[in-house]
């Protein structure tokens, strides 16, 4: 399990990328999507038993 | 490169972060029910729609599954990265982009440009599930890139916090959603936020005793959000444009501030301590 702090304090990626990638904010928008999940093919609640009480 | 990460959402409980050992565990279920309806086992793009929103707006905005579920207008069982987008622009003004002819390349791209990334999969293929069985379609966030392994931190809403892992198993679940629902491997099913902007990784104690404009974003296109004459915060310092920036974190004793997330500049008024 990763570190769930709020900031990165390591270095997830020293290396940025080349200019030149697709920019999502100016790529033609989808007119369509997908729904996930479909009714009937649904995770199920798993409980909260996998789980640690918080301290008092 | 530090930027804003954002809190971990279980779709099916609300989570809260346990300082001492250091990670997120279960509390109450959501129970997000609409007219006698339990839409918690439907939710999983619903949860990561509401990580992303908090991924793009620096921690300025943090919702719940419900905020966004709520907020779109389909409500006949799972959604999609469009009606998080709906969600989005009708309650918070916020933009998700869902661009067309994405590929898993294009997405690990928009990673590494601190874009946080909301994407369908086909689970059942997930070589990394966190519940058995997963013979059902589902909704990850890709949060980052790392170069030194090439992983990708991955938040899952079944589970407590994002993992690292390989990039071979949701490259081959998010293509094959894509060509089941009838596109091809290099045009996903995505929701893409905003670029975060690095922040600096000192850390100040910063005192306010006179009037300082806190602001959306740092750098000149953001928002006013309110002010503040006298307050004490803990503060991430960082350069935008060619200018100090100050990010509100916490209040001085590190509790919650209704400011979290908000950026503001320093002045004669401000005066600040790296801690």
């Amino acid at each position: 399990m990763t570190d769930p702090t709020a900031y990165f304090d390591d270095q997830p990626d020293d290396d940025p990328p080349p200019p030149g990638g697709k920019d999502p904010e100016t790529s033609p928008p989808a007119t369509d999507s997908v729904k996930v999940p479909v009714p009937g093919a649904v995770p199920v609640d798993p409980g909260p038993e996998d789980e640690e009480e918080p301290n008092p | 490169m530090a930027f804003h990460r954002p809190a971990p959402i279980n779709q099916f409980y609300r989570l809260d972060y346990d300082e001492t050992r250091d990670r997120y565990f279960k509390t109450t279920p959501w129970n997000n029910v609409v007219n006698g309806h339990d839409y918690d086992p439907e939710n999983c793009m619903a949860a990561e729609g509401a990580v992303a929103i908090d991924a793009h707006t620096g921690g300025r905005i943090t919702t719940s599954p419900a905020g966004i579920r709520n907020y779109q207008s389909d409500f006949k069982g799972g959604i999609g990265v469009d009606d998080v987008q709906d969600a989005w622009q009708r309650h918070f003004g916020e933009m998700l982009w869902t661009p067309r002819g994405f590929s898993w390349d294009d997405c690990v791209y928009a990673a590494r440009q601190r874009r946080h990334v909301a994407f369908a999969v086909d689970y059942s293929i997930y070589p990394y599930p966190l519940q058995t069985p997963h013979a059902f379609d589902h909704a990850l966030g890709m949060d980052a890139y790392r170069s030194s392994d090439s992983e990708v931190l991955i938040n899952d809403s079944l589970g407590t916090g994002a993992r690292w892992l390989p990039q071979s198993g949701n490259r081959k679940a998010a293509e094959a959603m894509a060509i089941r629902a009838g596109r091809s491997a290099g045009d996903l099913f995505v929701g893409i936020t905003a670029i975060r902007p690095l922040l600096g990784v000192t850390r100040y104690r910063v005192t306010i005793t006179g009037h300082v404009q806190l602001y959306t974003k740092p750098g000149g296109d953001g928002d006013e959000a309110g002010s503040v004459s006298l307050a004490t915060y803990l503060c991430d310092r960082s350069k935008v444009d060619g200018e100090w920036w100050y990010q509100v974190v916490s209040k001085a004793d590190g509790s919650k501030t209704a400011n979290r997330g908000k950026w503001f500049q320093p002045n004669r008024y401000v005066k600040a301590n790296l801690v």
